[in-house]
């Protein structure tokens, strides 16, 4: 460590410290945001309303491949 | 509804990640920190339209080869979807950009590669758009998108690797499961992949199947015009 703080000029250590503390508190801040998210059963919140959205669209999708198969059945059934 | 087995299948894979993306642990890395989760959204919509692009192009040589317009149809449909995922991943990778690197949008060979990418696929259908007759575009449109296919992937994925970049996995910068992709997010991004492919191959061949009722449904309607007299 006083190799580090003899090889190292002063203006380097404070940049060397600006940059690690930033880093830090970012990873800190994210984790924190990330843990009161599942304490508090937010997240699970979020994540209901999007699975509902999915759903909402898949079931479109399947009503959709119905009417379809429907129409592709008449009309076949009009060539024979 | 058995055939309906992959489909669901596909959309429950899907359900799965939506939920598994949020809640399981990643590892917490510098600079990425919680927004590794992207990884689970935005690397699957660039698979997706790889494999879309490339069945696209597969059903382009059978087209060629048989001359039946239902696969220039479904080749198109690819294409189309293929795009909306092409889209989805520019704008979730610059969502991603922001938050790494400070910035929406760099100059750099994977990003450029990605939107040239994109680009000819707008011109394969504005091409195929611009020609009434059906047997000579199915043919025109299945010529270039197998040129296309060739060009998209050496811009994409060889092109990238040969020169500098910020982009994981490109110009000798280490993808994300050289290092950082562990076992806990396998579970979740393999899955998606499969996920997000199946329900792109499942919207292609709906978009498909209603194209060529429509095609039918306008050569019946001609042809009674042309029984009854005026």
């Amino acid at each position: 460590m006083n190799r580090f703080m003899k090889l190292m000029p002063c203006s380097g250590r404070i940049a060397f410290l600006l940059v690690t503390t930033d880093r830090l508190a970012a990873q800190t801040l994210d984790q924190q945001a990330a843990d009161y998210l599942m304490r508090n059963d937010r997240l699970n919140a979020v994540i209901i309303v999007l699975l509902i959205i999915f759903a909402a669209l898949i079931i479109l999708l399947i009503r959709q491949e119905i009417k379809i198969r429907q129409l592709q059945k008449k009309i076949n059934d009009n060539h024979e | 509804m058995n055939v309906f087995g992959w489909k669901i299948g596909g959309a429950l894979l899907i359900a799965y990640t939506l939920v598994a993306g949020f809640i399981v642990p990643v590892p917490q890395l510098p600079i990425l920190g919680e927004s590794i989760r992207n990884l689970f959204f935005h690397v699957p919509m660039w698979f997706g339209m790889t494999v879309l692009l490339l069945l696209s192009a597969l059903n382009s040589v059978r087209q060629l080869a048989t001359g039946k317009l239902q696969h220039d149809a479904l080749a198109a449909a690819q294409v189309r979807i293929a795009l909306w995922y092409g889209a989805a991943g520019l704008l979730t990778g610059m969502v991603w950009a922001r938050t790494t690197w400070g910035t929406w949008w760099v100059n750099d060979p994977k990003l450029l590669g990605a939107a040239a990418g994109i680009l000819f696929y707008v011109a394969y259908l504005v091409l195929r758009g611009a020609m009434d007759d059906p047997d000579r575009r199915a043919r025109v449109a299945a010529v270039a998108n197998i040129i296309f296919f060739c060009m998209f992937i050496p811009t994409i994925f060889i092109i990238p690797r040969l020169t500098d970049s910020l982009h994981p996995g490109s110009g000798g910068n280490p993808a994300f499961n050289v290092y950082d992709l562990d076992n806990r997010m396998r579970w979740v991004f393999y899955p998606a992949v499969v996920g997000w492919i199946l329900l792109g191959v499942w919207l292609a061949a709906l978009s498909a199947r209603l194209q060529l009722i429509d095609q039918a449904a306008t050569f019946s309607q001609s042809n009674n015009e042309k029984k009854q007299p005026a």
